[in-house]
């Protein structure tokens, strides 16, 4: 059983408190990502487990065993680190073999382990290169050959794929998915980069500011966000201030949103409503349900599978609208009048204040 | 804390080699230094006296030593600066394939043997030596000229053991030069000649004051040089402590003109730091 | 505008100030083939003789082998003392880190003949002078700085990260330094020990005033026949210590690419 538990982590450097009593309930085999922005805490969290930082505070444990003040050597967990760290004195080899040594593994029985590690990130062959003659990506996949041929309990990762260029990182993301599938080891990822963590985790921590801000299955964190930073912080969404009125959201200047969140709330609350950009239909004339908000294109911008446009609404709003642009709507001219059609369910409503 | 433990652990061999055998000793030439020496019967300790730094600055033997090391280092110093920087310059703007080359030709001198370079000299300066051979040989000259045993074989002599320094200081300096700086200025419309007034001496700045202060601390505590070039006679301060000490067995002087040399070069060394560190903000 | 390259002027004058640098050098080695025992231009007459002089004569051969033992002993001494050490101060396992390193190069700030006479008194006065250990011990002094420097200056640049690497897979802190941290800082320590070994060769301020007469080296024996006048023999001995500095120069260039760490 290797699921990991941290209870009421935290770290504290003199007064300033980094990550503030954090805990966090991994299942075995479980891919978890940490997600926030840089500074959140979510490096010092994945530190402490592999035994890099001492916690200030709370307990670590994986399989039930309590590992909080072990040394890093004792605790058997893998480590993938954004440099990589591959010792550039040693072959792919010799570093793939590092921690079986550490372990009195030698012989054959070592080499068909490296040799398995290797073939596992397609990395065959190349034992007697060094780190130097590969390239950032063969780099990646040895450091992370390395960490798996141990058989850690768990799999950590620190920013990964962050030096790697976007398409090389798309393909490592699928690679990297695939192998923690077929190993089934827990796993910790830590990243800045939200596509990223919603597309390996089967859950996602996100973090602000030392404290998780919700923990959840991507969907929900992406389409239920539990407060205002991890609605904005997830996606691109538009933000827009109003007060609740009849069980919609007036947003001034005559213009009424409808959302689903906005009936539970009393007549007068102020609250912010998030949209995300794709969930906008525009349409060049009234739905003639009336419900569809006027607005005006001030920017229209070609991106390849999508075009967005920037859509003036009343006095205060500039909204960002996103759609396909091989779909409807996708020819429409800079200047032109539009109409906003946003589904209630699409809205994510929020009180005003509730966290950033 | 276990990782203080283990700090002590692998800094206490080292700390107590360098207190037992360095820190120590050289604190007990402090007293020394206020003791008196008479001679025939050897040092006083019951007496406390300021005689020996006085004499420093008062004897008018100690005075000219003491002026000679410092002309001295100034002047090695400047003919190190003149000599080395166009080395420097060839080594780091020079063509490339020439840079690996000239460098081991200055670090060679460096490596080799001290005394071995100083006896060089002899060979070359003493009255019989090559150059005075060769000179009268040509017949420039009739009589051997005096090379040895004065300031302009000293001069020669530290100048050639110190330029390497500074060579590889002027080095490291002008390797911090950024050249688009200089193309910057040369596309400004400078000459050849103002780039290198306007841009790279001043940039130059930090290393041409460390290598200077370098070379100056390295001249003026200068032992071996010295007696070989400048034989028992011409004295200047390094000579005439190893002379209190072994010959003289002035000690409490010789003391005395230690601690003013130690502290002299520290202060120096102190001062430069400083000011390096402070262009180090500006450059 | 093309790339600036220095002009005629200034490379010719560049060029006579390196082969300055090399005259004494020419000069020692064209001596020590001279058949005359004053040097001329040319040399007049060829001659071995000097050499067979100086590989005869045990002074010499008991000064060069005294010089060696020293210089590889205190070399030896300094490389764990001052890798230990620097490894403390790098990563911060003490505090105080900026002082200790103050203190560790003050040897290379005070002037040698300085330590040299304060080394003397001190080792009198607790009855020790003359004894061979002294003057080891007084060469570690000297050379320890040298180590420390190019120590502190390899270890800062490692990738930290490659020794928690190290950690995490299992590696207990001195298999880490061992495996990981000594390999990489290993070009470095090579170039500070060459460094430690050539002050401890040459070394006479320190020396004169410590070794007894059973310990004489060869820079002071060097150092102290100049004084009787210039005798070929010295410049045979000379010569063989050239063409070894130049064999160690070039070895230690192929092997570390020395020039990067002067």
């Amino acid at each position: 059983m290797s699921n990991v538990s941290l209870r009421h982590l935290a770290k504290r450097y003199g007064k300033v408190a980094v990550v503030k009593d954090v805990s966090l309930e991994i299942a075995e085999g479980e891919f978890v990502s940490l997600l926030g922005p840089s500074g959140c805490g979510k490096t010092t969290i994945l530190r402490m487990v592999a035994g890099l930082i001492e916690p200030s505070d709370g307990a670590i444990t994986v399989g039930g065993r309590d590992i909080t003040r072990l040394p890093p050597n004792k605790r058997n967990v893998g480590l993938v680190f954004q440099s990589y760290a591959l010792f550039p004195h040693m072959t792919v080899f010799e570093n793939v073999a590092f921690g079986l040594r550490r372990k009195g593994e030698s012989g054959a029985a070592l080499d068909e382990r490296v040799r398995e590690a290797l073939a596992l990130v397609r990395l065959e062959g190349y034992g007697d290169r060094y780190p130097r003659q590969l390239s950032g990506g063969q780099q990646q996949r040895v450091a992370m050959a390395r960490a798996i041929a141990p058989r850690p309990s768990v799999l950590l990762f620190d920013e990964p794929l962050s030096n790697l260029d976007a398409k090389l990182r798309d393909e490592m993301q699928i690679e990297l998915k695939r192998l923690q599938r077929d190993l089934n080891i827990t796993t910790l990822f830590v990243t800045h980069d939200q596509a990223e963590a919603l597309s390996l985790s089967d859950r996602v921590c996100v973090m602000n500011d030392g404290v998780i801000q919700q923990f959840d299955t991507p969907e929900e964190i992406y389409h239920r966000p539990a407060t205002a930073f991890v609605a904005s912080f997830i996606g691109k969404p538009n933000r827009l201030a109003g007060t609740v009125k009849d069980g919609a959201v007036d947003l001034g200047d005559g213009l009424v949103l409808q959302s689903s969140g906005a009936a539970s709330l009393d007549d007068g609350t102020p609250v912010d409503v998030f949209i995300r950009q794709e969930a906008v239909t525009l349409s060049a004339s009234p739905d003639g349900k009336g419900t569809g908000l006027p607005g005006t294109i001030v920017l229209r911008s070609f991106s390849g599978a999508q075009v967005q446009y920037v859509v003036r609404l009343g006095n205060r709003f500039e909204v960002v609208v996103e759609v396909a642009s091989s779909g409807e709507g996708a020819n429409l001219e800079q200047g032109r009048e539009v109409f906003l059609t946003i589904r209630p369910q699409d809205t994510i409503i929020l009180r005003s204040g509730t966290g950033a | 804390m276990k990782s203080l433990r283990t700090g002590a652990l692998l800094l206490s061999p080292l700390l107590f080699v360098l207190l037992a055998a360095f820190v120590v000793p050289l604190l007990l030439l402090v007293p020394t230094s206020f003791q008196e020496y008479r001679p025939g019967e050897g040092i006083a300790t019951d007496v406390w006296t300021l005689q020996n730094f006085v004499r420093i600055g008062a004897d008018e033997f100690y005075r000219e030593v003491v002026l000679r090391t410092i002309g001295l280092g100034i002047a090695v110093t400047l003919s190190c600066l003149l000599l080395g920087y166009p080395v420097a310059y060839l080594i780091v703007r020079g063509n490339p394939r020439w840079r690996l080359p000239l460098t081991l030709l200055v670090i060679f001198p460096l490596m080799l043997n001290l005394v071995v370079r100083s006896f060089g000299w002899i060979v070359l300066l003493t009255n019989r030596g090559v150059v005075n051979n060769l000179l009268i040989d040509i017949g420039l000259i009739d009589r051997p000229l005096r090379l040895m045993f004065n300031m302009t074989g000293l001069m020669i002599g530290l100048t050639h053991i110190y330029l390497p320094f500074m060579v590889l200081m002027l080095v490291a300096a002008l390797q911090n030069v950024p050249r688009d700086v200089e193309s910057a200025a040369a596309t400004l419309g400078s000459s050849r000649f103002h780039i290198f007034r306007a841009v790279t001496l001043p940039l130059t700045a930090p290393g041409i004051i460390s290598g200077s202060i370098l070379v100056f601390v390295l001249t003026i505590s200068a032992l071996v040089t010295p007696r070989m070039l400048g034989g028992p006679t011409y004295q200047v301060m390094a000579t005439l402590i190893y002379d209190e000490f072994m010959l003289l067995l002035d000690w409490p002087s010789g003391s005395a003109l230690s601690f003013a040399l130690a502290i002299a070069t520290i202060f120096i060394i102190w001062i430069s730091s400083r000011m390096t560190k402070r262009w180090a903000g500006l450059a | 505008m093309n790339e600036q390259r220095p002009g005629l002027t200034i490379s010719s004058v560049a060029l006579l100030v390196v082969l300055f640098l090399q005259i004494p050098v020419i000069v020692v080695m064209l001596a020590s083939f001279s058949e005359t025992s004053y040097l001329t231009i040319p040399p007049q007459g060829w001659t071995l003789k000097w050499f067979e002089a100086v590989l005869t004569d045990r002074t010499y051969i008991d000064a060069i082998k005294n010089s060696l033992i020293l210089a590889v002993g205190s070399t030896t001494i300094s490389l764990v003392l001052g890798v230990a050490a620097s490894y403390a101060i790098f990563r911060k396992l003490v505090p105080g880190s900026e002082a200790l390193t103050s203190l560790l190069m003050a040897p290379l700030i005070i002037p040698s003949v300085v330590i040299g006479v304060a080394l003397l008194q001190y080792f009198t006065l607790v009855g020790m002078r003359g004894s061979f250990w002294v003057l080891l011990i007084a060469h570690v002094v000297i050379t320890v700085p040298y180590i420390v420097r190019s120590a502190l200056a390899s270890l800062s640049g490692i990738d930290l990260a490659v020794e928690e690497a190290a950690r995490v897979l299992g590696a207990n802190g001195f298999t880490t330094f061992r495996l990981v941290t000594l390999p990489l800082i290993k070009p470095g320590l090579v170039a500070g020990a060459l460094f430690s070994f050539v002050t401890s060769m040459e070394n006479v301020p320190v020396t004169i005033f410590l070794a007894g007469p059973r310990d004489t080296t060869l820079p002071i024996l060097i150092f102290t026949s100049v004084e009787m006048g210039v005798n070929p023999s010295v410049a045979a001995v000379s010569t063989l210590l050239i063409i070894a500095t130049a064999i160690v120069l070039l070895a230690a260039e192929r092997w570390t690419g020395f020039h990067r760490f002067v």
